[in-house]
């Protein structure tokens, strides 16, 4: 009776088997078996087979079918306690069965059948997880990984109908997204790469109106009676469905913001949601809003029972997922044989954006790389905050280089610092003890996101009491790397790996690690056909590439040897003996930022003394562009 | 039938292990002797009165009463629990008149088992544990109904006593053998017992979550006396045990139903929604279970706002050494027992922030503190140390802070820059609901009992500096606004970093000109420390190093000696500590004060405010400290040197670097670099020589100068050359006034006399006397041609004038002249 292909189609008969054989022995033993038993069977193609549930609509997947889910962990819920297994009397045949409980929320009972829960039952721990789909993905992202798993499935969850058929109510953007993804594959004539550009930029464009909207609509309705249930995403114009994904693991560590995949079985019964009907009598109002709050009906969160869990190392389609396998380092071999040409295309691509300011490029590419590798204790290490002033404040330049990073980048965000958006917006998670979960904000994003700061709209005004603690978060990713999650009694730090690119038209007020004042001959002054030239170049396969490059670049492992550290040290000596001002402790530090991410951009693990000139030389340029900066306003004056 | 069966029932519940704990704690509230009487008679008598029930007892007594009911009660205490309230409500029968049907409870303290919020699984179900929490959320109190009396609506039998268990629970069947009816009841709300109830939401602290996680949280339910104890925000200790209650919602019922009698009035259909909702939960609710806790027993700790403090008021170390495991005791003993724990600790502290060795020992000695006293005039002195950092910008005063504030579990990192008055103390806030006017609390409130790290402290309005003066010596916070009136405490350290006035730290003004504070506020920092930026070649590698070190194996370069949970046990437990000054140190501390007050008034040292009692204070206070970290009870003279030693190097010591006075002598490379290693190991050799403001090599640099045919390279600490520089400059200075027109100057020679002979008590040896004469020649040398002070003539007689002979006097001994210029800083 059961088929070759009933461990993905039927995954409770397989498992079910698997519990009957692993009868009497011990629950932790079976879920193990579980899993090296999925492990076993779910390798890369197998895995492309299943449908995901951030591309393939809810209502094409059937509860109880094998899913896997792309995810940013949002929330981490309370452990849960459940039924290990039950026993089943069919009250007609009296016959009696044993079920497994875990993977499931509902008893698999047929119509005569009852559950005796007088048996032995025995009651096991699984954690929940309030999971998101990962905030601010690109679309590009999105595309690949749609398109990566349509070439390889067809059976009952084609595709093709998923796309004619869109239950959910964002019907037009993503028909708007399909035609552009169609768009993008088949021509790459320069005029229509523009048009596509400008929708998506009239989309951003609206972005923080509408984000603002969505915010303040999602949080001013009160939960609870009112059937509005939020859906809790970080970044308010996010699409895509959160799940509430079970673990079964107890060894499974999971911390908020941590990107993670998941293969799992779908579980989307509608008596979940019975906790809703009017007739049902509780009492306790807060009881029942904090119920509601965390079994959202499925329809809005369907629950994954997690077989299997993946931590996300990267978000690129284009490499093999798994950075420590043979795969991934063949992949990535290949491509870094590459490396200084891609660079220097990278480069050419950013100074052209960059209103070809070549020393801008530059830093913007270490920017694009850098991630944060190591803590020393508070201090993080590898973060690399830039701030690029002097960037043009009409014609939506801001956005327009937002768009660009967005196609480069996995993850990014875009966040206006006007008065009125910092006035409003929320950018810290807060716990909300009245429903017992952390509502987000905007800065709960995963690791190697890229918030893009846009200064330019900040105008002259009152902060008020939201608007300095926004500030001063931000201030604290930026420094240190880490949100403090509003707990009302106290904060609770979480670390973070934001890369944030802060662009403004003097020094920005926010703090940062290198500030470059952009050198425009202000020549160019149409910016959206200065921007247009570029999409001729941006090929899908001259993208894929660089996209590749900046991931792989940022997955080098990357040692200092012995030589490189003595020139160092006796360099800053020497520096600091003719001059202290010259090279502070800030100074070295940066310094030493920035020749590791210099080094990985050329693909490399180590750094040579070449490099160390190399960044000095980018440093004092730099300098002499700020103090000249100083002195041309204050000749100006 | 039917009654046989009960019968068989009844039968059933008896429960051997249970009667037999009956009879045994009965037995031991009885018996148990304490101070020659029965210790819980009075107790027991007291619950007689209407509104008490419950009898507090603490399970310490338990075990040295039988062994064996402990370890009964603590693996089943949810199986013996309702035995336990039993034999209380029996032992309060035999004392007195009580009423019937009143239920007694039990409520055990010093329970020893100590559980993290994480730590519990279901394992743990049903044994007896403790623990904390904060409470982040409180319901109302609700009655439960805990024992109800029914009517059947058929027959109007009266079923009694129907034991009811977090869920409504009719009787099964009708008593009345004749009648069969198992559905159709009322509850008689008259003749039924109710218990209070509550429900409170906890969280777990600070200090038990592991970094990055979200805290994870607990339903506890309080019953009887124990409810309305524990406040949203409090941190509190919970003993009781963990359940599993099926469909949670039913549970609340239980309260919720039972105060309403129109809804206990449909009790004939009461049965069917039971039924059919739990057909319609079934499966979904039904395989699932909440956890609660419940607790018998809720203890608040001292401190508001949660956390996990360093200080608890009401332990003593001995109830802290008991809450240790013998592991963790271990260490903190190995801890205590440790030759270098001073400087150990310092490193473990702060392991990735190079050199600032005092800093480090100054922020250490705060974070021990000195014991706050109450004077009899109930005056409180506080026992908390403040410190200020005040350095160049990008010299780790932030990296300080961040860092105790992680390390500390109460302390909050603010920013002067950012927080207004208000936000660093306490404000009045209207509700926006209510319009009731409600206290908000500030930074320096949150950090009650902790550390309140302020960054930017000059950034801060002037008029908000002013605020804080309060907190920082009477440590309390008054407000009285909007109607409200109210005095907050606000025992907290401070620790604070400014910026200097100009930028940059300028040498050549005293610190009270650098920094942009008010007198007031300065003399209330007990430390005050400086950085300078400076160039040093020595400091300069070896920051080099740790930085790249950091960059390059960030994991293995940053090394404790001991791990941060030891550091924050230890002190923890250090702090229990309230050492008393021992006659031998008093004088000690007279003598230095004496020293300090004097050399104040001389006015030579370029102190950088006047010694008033406030330091004498803080010295006490740093003294404590010190023989806190030592687990000592009382303080010795050892450590009266090092608090003075850090005291006077807080106070005087701009960080300058040693004055080289043989410029022509290269330093040699690896002397130096032992410097830096040997130097802050023995902090006490030191500071014997510190703390005399004598003229002397440093310490460290020349260990002994009596065997120097190799000229020790001749380096004075900063203040010290201020110091002898003022001193000569003053003298010259009097001399010339003394002198008037008549004379032209003094001549080198008797400068160097005059100053010989004032030092001279301190000269022991020829050999001293020479390498003296030899360092006040160089200095003068200094004084002339670096800083410009004094003017040498060379060369007297008249300038040549053209055409004349010159008739310049080459002198061998020059005539010194002050720059009449020179402003003297003192």
């Amino acid at each position: 009776m059961p088929g070759i292909d009933d461990w993905w189609t039927r995954p409770y008969v397989t498992i079910q088997k698997l519990f009957e054989e692993n009868e009497g022995k011990k629950h932790e033993e079976f879920i193990k078996q579980v899993q090296t038993y999925y492990t076993e069977r779910l390798d890369t193609a197998a895995l492309s087979k299943i449908p995901s549930v951030n591309t393939v609509p809810l209502d094409q997947l059937k509860s109880g079918s094998l899913v896997k889910y792309r995810c940013m962990v949002q929330d981490v819920f309370d452990p849960q306690y459940c039924v290990g297994q039950y026993k089943v009397t069919n009250t007609s045949t009296q016959t009696t069965r044993i079920e497994f409980g875990s993977f499931r929320d509902v008893p698999n009972l047929s119509p005569n059948e009852v559950i005796d829960f007088d048996s032995e039952n025995t009651h096991i721990e699984r954690l929940g997880f309030y999971c998101v789909p990962i905030p601010g993905e690109s679309e590009w992202v999105k595309e690949a990984y749609d398109k990566k798993d349509s070439i390889t499935i067809t059976p009952s969850t084609s595709t093709s109908a998923a796309r004619s058929k869109r239950g959910r109510d964002n019907e037009d953007s993503e028909s708007e997204t399909l035609k552009r993804t169609t768009k993008d594959c088949k021509d790459s004539s320069s005029d229509i790469e523009m048009a596509c550009a400008e929708t998506s930029l009239s989309q951003d464009g609206q972005n923080p109106l509408n984000k603002a909207d969505a915010t303040t609509n999602a949080r001013s309705i009160p939960s609870g009676n009112t059937k509005v249930y939020d859906m809790n995403m970080p970044l308010a114009d996010e699409k895509g469905i959160p799940c509430i994904v079970k673990v079964y693991a107890s060894d499974a560590v999971l911390k908020a913001t941590d990107a993670v995949e998941f293969v799992g079985i779908l579980s989307v019964d509608p008596s979940l949601a019975s906790i809703y009907d009017d007739d049902i009598e509780c009492d306790d109002v807060a009881y029942q809003e904090e119920l509601q709050a965390h079994e959202p009906p499925p329809s809005l969160v369907p629950r994954i029972h997690a077989l299997l869990m993946r931590p996300l190392q990267h978000n690129n389609p284009s490499l093999p997922p798994v950075p420590q396998a043979d795969v991934y380092k063949i992949a990535a071999d290949r491509l870094m044989e590459d490396a200084y040409s891609l660079r220097l295309e990278l480069l050419s691509v950013l100074g052209h954006a960059l209103l070809c300011d070549s020393l801008a490029a530059e830093y913007l590419l270490c920017h694009l790389i850098s991630s944060v590798y190591a803590r020393a204790d508070t201090l993080p290490l590898g973060k690399l905050c830039l701030n690029i002033s002097g960037c043009p404040v009409t014609q939506r330049y801001t956005q327009f280089l937002h768009h660009l990073i967005s196609q480069l980048a996995t993850q990014t965000a875009l966040l206006e610092m006007s008065i009125d958006n910092m006035n409003s917006v929320k950018l810290i998670p807060k716990k909300d003890y009245k429903v017992n979960r952390i509502t987000a904000g905007m800065l709960q994003l995963a690791a190697g996101t890229h918030l893009v700061i846009d200064e330019t709209a900040l105008q002259q005004g009152q902060l008020n009491h939201t608007g300095v603690s926004n500030v001063k978060a931000l201030a604290d990713v930026i420094n240190w790397q880490k949100v403090d999650y509003d707990f009302q009694w106290h904060p609770i730090p979480v670390p973070t790996d934001i890369h944030v690119l802060i662009l403004s038209e003097g020094e920005s007020l926010l703090p940062k690690d290198i500030h470059i004042p952009l050198a425009s001959d202000g020549q160019i002054l149409d910016i959206p056909s200065h921007f247009s030239k570029l999409d001729g170049r941006l090929t899908p396969e001259n993208l894929d590439k660089l996209r590749a490059y900046i991931t792989a670049c940022r997955l080098i492992d990357y040692t200092v040897s012995e030589e490189t550290q003595k020139l160092i040290q006796d360099d800053f000596v020497e520096t600091r003996q003719t001059n202290p001002k010259d090279m502070t402790i800030e100074d070295l530090q940066r310094l030493l930022g920035l020749i590791r991410v210099l080094s990985l951009s050329f693909g490399k693990g180590t750094s040579t003394s070449e490099m160390w000139l190399k960044v000095k030389a980018m440093e004092e340029e730099r300098k002499r562009r700020i103090s000249q900066l100083s002195r041309h306003t204050r000749a100006t004056l | 039938m039917d009654n046989t069966e009960q019968a068989v029932r009844a039968n059933q519940v008896k429960d051997q292990v249970g009667e037999r704990c009956q009879k045994l704690f009965q037995d031991f509230l009885d018996e148990f002797q304490g101070d020659g009487e029965s210790k819980y008679l009075s107790a027991v008598q007291d619950l007689i009165r209407p509104e008490r029930n419950t009898l507090s007892v603490s399970f310490e007594d338990i075990e040295t009463y039988n062994q064996q009911l402990a370890t009964t009660i603590l693996e089943e205490y949810y199986r013996v629990y309702p035995f336990l309230c039993r034999a209380v409500r029996n032992y309060a029968k035999d004392w007195g008149q009580i009423p019937t049907g009143k239920e007694f409870y039990l409520s055990l303290t010093e329970v020893p088992t100590k559980l993290k919020v994480r730590e519990m699984t279901t394992v743990k179900i049903g044994s007896l544990l403790r623990i904390t929490g904060q409470v982040v959320r409180t319901h109302p109190v609700h009655p439960e109904l805990v024992s109800g009396t029914f009517m059947c609506l058929d027959c109007r039998t009266v079923i009694k006593d129907v034991e009811q268990q977090f869920k409504y629970t009719q009787p099964t069947i009708c008593r009345n053998p004749v009648c069969a009816n198992r559905s159709r009841f009322m509850l008689d709300v008259n003749k039924s017992r109710f218990v209070d109830f509550q429900k409170v939401r906890i969280q777990e602290t600070q200090a038990e979550l592991p970094r990055g996680s979200i805290p994870r949280s607990v339903e506890v339910i309080l019953r009887a006396e124990a409810v309305e104890t524990a406040q949203a925000g409090d941190r509190c200790d919970f003993t009781g045990t963990l359940i599993v209650v099926p469909d949670v919602g039913s549970m609340s019922q239980a309260g919720a139903r039972a105060e309403t009698s129109a809804k206990v009035g449909q009790g004939a259909d009461g049965y069917e929604t039971e039924g059919v909702r739990g057909l319609k939960t079934l499966g979904v609710r039904d395989l699932t279970y909440r956890l609660a806790f419940l607790a018998c027993t809720v203890t608040p700790s001292n401190s508001k706002f949660g956390g996990h403090t360093f200080r608890e008021e009401d332990m003593t170390a001995e109830a802290l050494k008991k809450q240790m495991s013998d592991d963790e005791w271990q260490t903190v003993y190995d801890m205590s027992q440790d030759k270098n724990l001073y400087q150990n600790f310092c490193s473990s502290l702060f392991p990735t922030i190079h050199g600032n060795d005092e800093i480090k020992r100054g922020i250490l000695l705060m974070l021990f503190g000195g014991v706050p006293k109450v004077t009899t005039e109930r005056t409180n002195l506080r026992g908390d140390i403040n410190i200020c950092i005040v350095g160049d910008p990008s010299t780790a005063k932030s990296q300080f802070l961040k860092q105790v504030e992680e390390f500390s579990p109460r302390a909050v990192y603010t920013s002067g820059k950012a927080s207004s008055a208000a936000g660093l103390t306490a404000a009045v806030v209207r509700d926006e609901e209510s319009y009731e006017f409600v206290i908000e609390a500030g930074a320096l409130m949150l950090a009650d009992n902790g550390v309140c790290c302020i960054d930017e402290f000059d950034k801060m309005d002037p008029h908000d500096q002013v605020a804080i003066h309060e907190a920082m010596e009477q440590q309390t916070i008054s407000i009285t606004k909007a109607g409200v009136r109210a005095t907050l405490n606000a025992r907290t350290s401070i620790l604070a970093a400014a910026n200097p006035a100009g930028g940059r730290y300028d040498r050549a003004k005293s610190l009270k000109h650098n920094i942009n504070m008010s007198a007031p506020i300065m003399s209330r920092f007990d430390l005050f420390f400086i950085l300078v930026d400076e160039c040093n070649e020595v400091t300069d590698y070896a920051i080099a190093r740790r930085i790249v070190d950091l960059h390059s194996r960030a994991e293995e370069s940053i090394s404790r000696v001991y791990s941060v949970e030891d550091m924050c046990r230890y002190i923890m437990f250090a702090r229990q500590f309230k050492p008393k000054i021992s006659a031998e140190s008093r004088d000690y501390m007279v003598e230095e004060y004496k020293r300090l007050r004097q050399r104040d008034s001389s006015g030579a040292g370029s102190s950088s405010w006047r010694i008033t009692v406030r330091q004498l204070e803080s010295m006490i206070r740093l003294s404590e400290a010190m023989a806190r970290m030592h687990c000592q009870d009382e303080v010795q003279p050892r450590h009266v040197k090092e608090a003075f030693r850090l005291l006077n190097k807080s106070i005087i010591r701009v960080e300058q670097p040693d004055i080289h006075l043989e410029d022509d002598l290269p330093v040699v490379q690896e002397e130096m670099e032992v410097d830096e290693n040997t130097a802050p190991s023995k902090p006490t050799e030191q500071s014997q020589d510190a703390d005399s403001p004598l003229i002397m090599p440093d310490a460290a640099e020349a260990p002994a100068p009596v065997v120097a045919p190799v000229k020790p390279p001749l380096r004075l600490a900063y203040e010290d050359y201020k110091h002898m520089a003022n001193l000569l400059v003053l003298h010259m200075r009097k001399e010339e006034e003394a002198a008037g027109e008549d004379e032209t100057g003094l001549r080198k020679s008797d400068v160097i006399g005059w100053y010989l002979t004032e030092i001279q008590d301190d000269i022991q040896s020829e050999e001293e006397l020479n390498e003296k004469k030899q360092i006040v020649e160089k200095v003068i040398d200094r004084l002339v041609h670096h800083d410009h002070v004094l003017i040498q003539l060379t060369q007297t007689g008249l300038k040549p004038r053209a055409g004349q002979d010159s008739e310049l006097v080459k002198e061998d001994d020059p005539i010194l002249v002050v720059h009449p210029n020179y402003y003297m800083d003192a």
